[in-house]
This record gives structure tokens, sequence and C-alpha cells, in this order.
């Protein structure tokens, strides 16, 4: 259904001395129809840079990204508008994305007046129907967002989502910063919406264990590159980024897990990208590393059988 | 029970709002022993940071409080705010969730580490700066003779979090209080979070962990207390609770986190100004009768204490 290709991005700062970060580098993927893929790394790995170019808040520096065999990027921002209801994001920090000055029925109903074509009528009718679908009571509607706890605001954010019938969600890290229960919530209200609408959602998280509950498939990041994917990761992790994750996840060992020396990458280095902090590193990972099929999972890794 | 080194007994904490009075905190009682991890877990709003603050003597102004707080057998709740200033930093002391917000900017860090050694152990500022210097490699900020000079928003989050423990160990207290330190941090850094503390917790220093990460809490406490709407509802071993959970809310709560099914917990929390009458969590509980209406005592079963009428 969404499909991109060869992706990267690199961030600039600076004018007189430009300093280049590349986040997201050379990364396939395809989402398919009504399935759950979890993207897991560490923070500043380009999780949510990903996130940005799938929904098209960023253009990728190179690479393109299809929908349903229509290619997104390059295309005027008049085109564009048809395909943003289909493709939506749900952030982190609901406060972010919702005008504190408008009562939330209000943000609700934005996309539907953004889009046209709905009378005064259909908008009540549908943001009464998207609130229910979510969970929330008639008089919610009339809050503003600070009067809402965080849990209740990341639904209307998701009511939101839902307005235009999206295809796909992509949620970065929508509940990494809930509690428990309300994280549990959000998870089961969302694969309930999945179920019933039949939408592909994307989680993008640190949470390893939310991503394990949740996923079908897993995508595992380490400095912009995706180095392991396929299903059931966690249980036979192949990559040793993947491991050392889950080690980190169960407190397993609480000692330094990156070797005594670490030292600095040679200028122009372009061997694996976690050779710095493997445990595991011969001389063989200065060579470039390719993705690598082992029986149905993809693997960044030369060793990995 | 001289092992005892903090002592909260019937904590109430009061605060009036303009739609009415919120009971942050209501009868809470605990104690802390000498290098004991002991944790609070509870979600957001349950006034675990209320009951934190009002044991460093650091709640709003316009709170009230009510009860009794002894540290090391002296009844700090009853002590002047100068006398107060003596115990903050040198026998208790806290670190804050957000590191950005709790260093000044304005001013270097290594001035801001060595400051609770000048004041507490009358150091001088040469001694005090070579200490720092040491903490600071302690805790892999390097090079430290650099690092020290240099101001919070040169920092990573990451090693902004490693002063401010080193800010909070300098004096050598002997209990810390560390409110959310895992909130929004991922895998990796919650592990590194966890080994500073550890590494600073086999020096014998005793721990209050305030914290919704149950994950967290588990890997790191030895004694576990949950809180709800105010109220402590559990407290036990980490070992027994983890296996059998005794409240409703302690299994409801664990049976929500996502390596146990994210089963929500059924019905919204309610609001901390219109609580529940009796037992606070009897809307929600799926063990409800006619006597959770009354007020629930607080029933202690081999060791732990469980605030829930099936127990009585």
């Amino acid at each position: 259904m969404l499909k991109a290709d060869n992706l990267h991005y690199v961030y600039t700062s600076g004018l007189i001395k430009t300093v280049k970060k590349t986040a997201v580098c050379g990364v396939d993927l395809e989402f398919f129809p009504g399935e759950t893929v979890a993207v897991v790394g560490e923070s500043g790995c380009g999780k949510s840079t990903l996130a940005k170019i799938l929904v098209q808040q960023l253009a990728p520096v190179s690479g393109e990204v299809f929908f349903n065999g229509t290619k997104l990027t390059g295309m005027s921002w008049k085109n564009l508008r048809k395909f943003m209801g289909k493709i939506q994001l749900i952030p982190q920090n609901p406060d972010d994305v919702v005008d504190p000055r408008w009562t939330v029925e209000k943000s609700v109903a934005e996309p539907f007046v953004i889009c046209g074509g709905f009378s005064r009528e259909e908008i009540s009718a549908n943001v009464d129907a998207l609130f229910a679908e979510v969970g929330l009571s008639a008089e919610h509607k009339t809050r503003y967002p600070h009067e809402l706890s965080g849990g209740e605001l990341q639904r209307v954010v998701i009511a939101r989502a839902l307005a235009l019938k999206p295809e796909l969600l992509v949620c970065d890290e929508a509940t990494s910063m809930l509690d428990v229960s309300v994280q549990a919530f959000i998870v089961t209200m969302l694969k309930e919406i999945q179920m019933k609408r039949g939408l592909s959602l994307v989680f993008i998280t640190h949470d390893l264990e939310a991503a394990k509950a949740v996923s079908d498939r897993v995508l595992v990041m380490y400095a912009g590159e995706i180095v392991e994917e396929g299903t059931n990761v966690f249980d036979r992790p192949l990559h040793p980024y993947t491991r050392a994750l889950l080690d980190a996840a169960r407190y397993m060992s609480l000692e330094v897990l990156v070797p005594e020396d670490i030292g600095e990458l040679p200028y122009g280095f372009s061997g694996c990208s976690y050779y710095r902090l493997c445990r595991e590193r011969t001389d063989a990972c200065k060579k470039p590393q390719k993705l690598k099929d082992v029986s149905g999972r993809l693997v960044r890794c030369w060793k990995s059988k | 029970m001289s092992d005892v080194l903090l002592k909260v007994s019937d904590v109430s904490v009061i605060i009036p709002t303009e739609q009415g009075t919120v009971h942050a905190v209501d009868n809470a009682t605990f104690s802390i022993n000498k290098h004991e991890v002991f944790s609070l877990i509870g979600e957001s709003g349950s006034g675990k940071s209320i009951l934190g603050q009002a044991i460093m003597r650091l709640l709003p102004l316009n709170a009230m409080f009510s009860g009794k707080v002894e540290l090391g057998g002296m009844e700090i709740s009853a002590l002047s705010e100068k006398e107060m200033q003596k115990v903050r930093g040198k026998i208790v002391s806290s670190i804050a969730q957000n590191p950005y917000l709790a260093m000044n900017p304005g001013i270097r860090v290594g001035t801001q580490v060595a400051e609770p050694m000048q004041a507490h152990l009358g150091m001088s500022k040469e001694d005090a700066k070579s200490r720092t210097c040491q903490a600071l490699k302690y805790f892999d900020i390097i090079p430290p003779e650099v690092r020290e000079r240099e101001y919070p928003f040169q920092y990573s989050g990451g090693m902004l979090q490693r002063a401010m423990v080193a800010m909070g160990t300098a004096a050598n207290p002997e209990l810390i209080i560390a409110d959310e330190p895992t909130k929004g941090v991922d895998v990796l850094k919650k592990r590194n979070i966890a080994a500073i503390f550890q590494k600073v917790a086999s020096k014998g220093c005793a721990f209050l962990l305030i914290t919704h990460d149950v994950g967290f809490a588990r890997a790191m406490s030895d004694r576990i207390a949950v809180n709800y709407c105010g109220q402590i509802i559990e407290i036990a071993e980490k070992e027994p609770f983890f296996k059998e959970p005794l409240h409703p809310y302690s299994q409801a709560l664990l049976d929500a986190v996502p390596e146990r099914g994210m089963h929500p917990i059924p019905g919204p929390s309610p609001s901390m100004i219109e609580m529940p009458e009796g037992c606070r969590f009897h809307p929600r509980c799926p063990n409800k009768a006619d006597r959770c209406l009354k007020n629930p005592p607080v029933v202690e079963i081999n060791g732990r204490c469980v605030r829930c009428w099936m127990y009585a």
C-alpha cells in the first residue's frame, strides 16, 4: 500500500560552517493493508524523521514514496492534498497539534472544513460519531485542550486523524509519555479501530515490550538505517544492536554494553554503522553492510545466519 | 527497629483550589530502611510527586500539610525552614524529573555540583572543585576539567541527568528522592539511569523512586508501594508483589503492562476533587461489594500491607 524507495534525509544547520547530519539513510520499506508494523530504535536514530517523510511533512533529500502506486514525493501541494487524509500522523505530544484556544470539537471538525464539501450538519454528525468511536462523551466536545487529561487529549487527536477515513495511521511515540493503563487503553482502542476499519498501523516507539505486544512485523532502526526487519524479531534477534536493545529493555546487564575501546571512526568510514559500539566487531565489519535475507528476515550484518 | 531511615506517619496534604479541595495525599504511612530502594508507583495525578515534595518540605505555598516525617530519628516535619536547609542536600536530596528545568541555566555545571559540598561539608572552593571533577568523572562526564566549566545548555540530556545525580549525591546523603527519572526516556538511556542509580545505591544510599514505569521499579527496587488517588493501597516486597499482587488495582495495573497483554483498567480515573466514597477504587473494581462503600481497613498479611475489604 505505502512503499518507500531508498529514502535519504539530511539536516543541515549553521550558516558559515555548515554542519550536516544524516537522519535517514537509504531506507526501503513497504506497508501492506491491515497490518501493524512497529519501528523501534533509540532516540535520535531517525524514527521520527522517517515518520514525517512518510506523511509528507518533510520532503526527502532523495528517494521516493508511493501510495497505492501513485508517487507522492515531488507532487504539487494541490494534488497532494487529496492524499493527505489517507495517511495520518499521531504525534507524541498531543499539546503540540491542537490549538489551545479552540474547543476540541472545532479541532476535530477542522479536517472536514479544510477538505471542503461538507455541510454544517454533516460535519457535526461526523464529529459526534468520531467522539463516540474514541470513547469520549458529548460533554468533552466543548472543552479546551487544557481541560483534558493527556490520555483524553490523545484520543481527540486520534479522532481528528480518523476524520478523513485514513488507510494508514503513523503513531509517532503516541503512547510513550502516558501511564501504563492509559497506554494500554489507547493501544487497545487503536487495534479495535484497525479491526473495524481495516487500516494499517505503524507504531514508532522505543518501548520494545509494547512493540512486541502490538505488531505483526518489526523494523529496527539504527543511525538512520534499518538494521533488522521481520516477524518474531524479539524472540530471536539476529543483529547485535537488536540484542543490545533487548538486553537493555530487560535490564539484563547493567554493566557497560559497549566495547572497552570505542575509538573514533576514521574519516570516510563506510562500514557497518554499528561498528563503534558493537562487541562482536571484526575487520570484515569495515566493509559496507547490505541487508541480507536470513530465512525471511532481513538483517544488516554479514555474520547473521 | 534501628535500621529505619525514613518514617512517614499519617501524612496528609490538602490543596485548596477554585474547584474544591484536593486531597493529594491521604494518611500516607510507610517507612524506608537504610540501604533500601523503595518505589512508589501509580498513575499520573495520584499524588506521588506531592508526597515526595512533602518529605522534602518543598510543597506549594497553598498546600496544607499534616502528619509526621522522621528522618534518622529527627522529626524533619517540625523543623524550621532554616534548619531544614541544613537537612536538604545533606541527609536527603532529590533528583528532579527534568534536568533542564532543575539546573540554573546561567551558572556553570561545576559550580552547581560543588554547591552542596561547600554548603554542607564546609569545603573550600578548591577542594570542592577537585571533588566535583572526581564526581563528574565517576558519572562518565569526560573530560571533567572541561565539562565542569560548561553551562547546562552545552550538555546533552543524559549527561545533564548524570550531572544532576552527581549534584544530588555530592554531600553523600542518606536518602535520595528521584521523581520520575525515566519519563519519556528510551530503553538504552533507561538502562544507563538504572546503572548509575545502582552505582549510587551500592555505596549505601537509600532511594525513594517515584515512578509510573512498572518495569523500571521492578528492576530497581526492594520494596514497592502502590499509590491510587492519594492513598497508598499496597506495600509489599518486590518478589511477592510481582508474583501475586493483592489489591485489585495493583492487579489491574500489572495487567496493563505490555508483557502481560496490555489490558486497560476499565472506567475513567476519578477526579481528585470528588473522590468516590469508601474505597476509592470501587467504581472500577471487578470484585466490588456493598462493604466497599465504607472506608477499607489497612490489613497486614505476611508483612505486606493492603487497603482492601477482601482481606479484612
